[in-house]
Parts: C-alpha cells; structure tokens; sequence
C-alpha cells in the first residue's frame, strides 16, 4: 500500500517524496520501479518481439545478451547513484546512500513508460507511420518522457542534495560525461531506451 | 539599601515601555524569507516560478513537449514525427 502511495505522489506531487527525511515504502518502490524497467526492457520485449515475428522473420534469443542487458541496466542505475552520492560527500552535504537509491529510483518513471512505448513501436511499427496525428501525439511523448526526467534530475539536486547554482553546474558537466559513457555502455549489450 | 527611584527617571521608564517597536523596513520579510528556506526540509520555500516547475513535473513537460513538437512541425511538416521516430527507433 506505501509502495503504490510512494508511486502515485512520485508522479503527482514529486516534490513530496524527493526529500531526505524517511518515508515508508520509498526504497521498496524505488527497487520496484528499477526491476519492472529492467525485466521490461531486457528479458519481457525481447521475449514478446520474438513471438511476435517469429514466423515472419528469422530471429532468434540471445538469453546471455538478454540478462547481461537486463544487470547492465541495474548497473547503470547504481554506478549513477553512486556518483550523486560521491558529490554529495564532495560538496559536504548530509545525505546517505540509502537515501540516495530510494529516491533516485522514483525517477525512473518516465524511463519505464519510455521502454513501452518504445516496444510497442517495435512490436508495431505501423503506429508511427500511418497517421500523422498518432505519429504527432507519439513524438511529442517522447519529448514530454525527456523534459520530466530533466525535471527530475534538477529535483534531484535541488532538493535531495541540496546544491548552489555553481555546484549543480559542476555536477552536471561531469554527470554529461558519466552518462554518455553509461549510454554507450548500455548500446553496446543492446539496451535501446537509456537507463540512467 | 533600597534605592528610590527620582520622578523623571520613572516617567522615563515608563515611556520607554510604552513607545512603540518598529523593525526597520525589510527586516520582516528578510526574516520570513529565512524562516522559510531553513525549513525546507519539509516545506521547501519555492519561487513562483519553481513551484509551476517542480510541484506538477508533468504538467509542463507536457507544455514543453508540445511546443517543441509544434515548432517541428511548423519548421519540418507532417514528416517531422517520422523522422523523429525513426531517429528515436
């Protein structure tokens, strides 16, 4: 029950769970939302695009690829959160890891909804070329995904850790780099939608 | 020993009571403003701005997705969502 509270008002009213003091089911639906991402994107498209063209084309499951991109993905989100913890230290701000994980992972949302729409345009690519409008309506998701997870981030540092103007810049600057490089790590073992 | 206060100097006491404090003009809100951010632990104080922004994510990224999207249609017509797509896929 605090799991689904946790969820709905990371999406509603962030600004209430995106807060250092403890709330109950946070870190329960922060794992949640990173393991439905993960075993979505990772094991569940493949396996359903698989069944879906398998007699149309010939294709096959890669299942070491499958989980080597599914622990990549819970990688990537650790690697992350421990980099926002290390400039938390950096900048000497009160903030535990634990804290850090439970609530970076509410801010997985938009990846995760990102993930289905994304296979559900593999799975049916006709949806982004035969209307105009639908193909309207699908970008302007996908721009929509992107701004919310910015806000999120600037959430992140504004209200969890705590920065100044030059300190968020800083971090930032250098985060640029860490998630390009998380990125090109996550292309490489065949993760299509960013995991970060 | 009991010292007995003079006339004047009790009526001076007396109109120091009860004359009238005034804070200096500013200091109230700087005071307030203060109040506020130290206790943004649970109430986080927020500009106007910032309050649009951060209290309802999804209400401006939805602004923000679709002005961007309508500039890119203005700009590269109905083709626009494909490529984007394309590129996206």
């Amino acid at each position: 029950m605090y799991l689904l509270k946790v969820l709905y008002k990371s999406i509603i009213a962030p600004l209430e769970v995106f807060r250092k003091d403890h709330i109950e089911g946070r870190l329960s639906a922060s794992i949640a939302i990173i393991l439905i991402t993960a075993l979505l994107g990772s094991i569940i498209a493949p396996v359903v695009r698989f069944y879906m063209n398998k007699g149309q084309y010939e294709i096959h499951l890669h299942l070491d690829r499958m989980f080597i991109a599914f622990f990549v993905t819970i990688g990537t989100w650790l690697i992350v959160c421990i980099s926002f913890w290390l400039w938390s230290k950096a900048f000497n701000k009160d903030l535990e890891f634990r804290q850090v994980i439970s609530i970076w992972g509410l801010s997985y949302m938009p990846n995760l909804i990102c993930v289905i729409l994304y296979n559900l345009l593999s799975i049916a690519p006709e949806l982004g070329r035969e209307s105009n409008i639908l193909a309207f309506i699908l970008s302007s998701l996908f721009i929509m995904l992107l701004v919310w997870k910015a806000i999120y981030y600037f959430v992140f540092m504004r209200f969890v850790i705590n920065t100044t103007l030059f300190e968020i810049s800083l971090i930032t600057m250098a985060s640029t780099v860490l998630f390009v490089i998380l990125m090109m790590v996550g292309f490489n073992v065949g993760i299509q939608v960013p995991m970060l | 020993m009991m010292k007995i206060m003079s006339e004047r100097a009790l009526e001076g006491l007396i109109k120091t009571i009860e004359s009238e404090v005034r804070i200096p003009e500013g200091i109230e809100e700087k005071i307030l403003v203060r109040v506020f951010a130290s206790e943004s632990e649970h109430d986080p104080y927020l500009m106007p701005f910032e309050r649009f922004v951060y209290e309802k994510p999804l209400r401006i990224a939805a602004c923000i997705s679709v002005a961007i999207s309508g500039m890119l249609w203005s700009v590269m017509g109905g083709s626009f969502a494909n490529w984007l797509i394309g590129f996206i896929r």
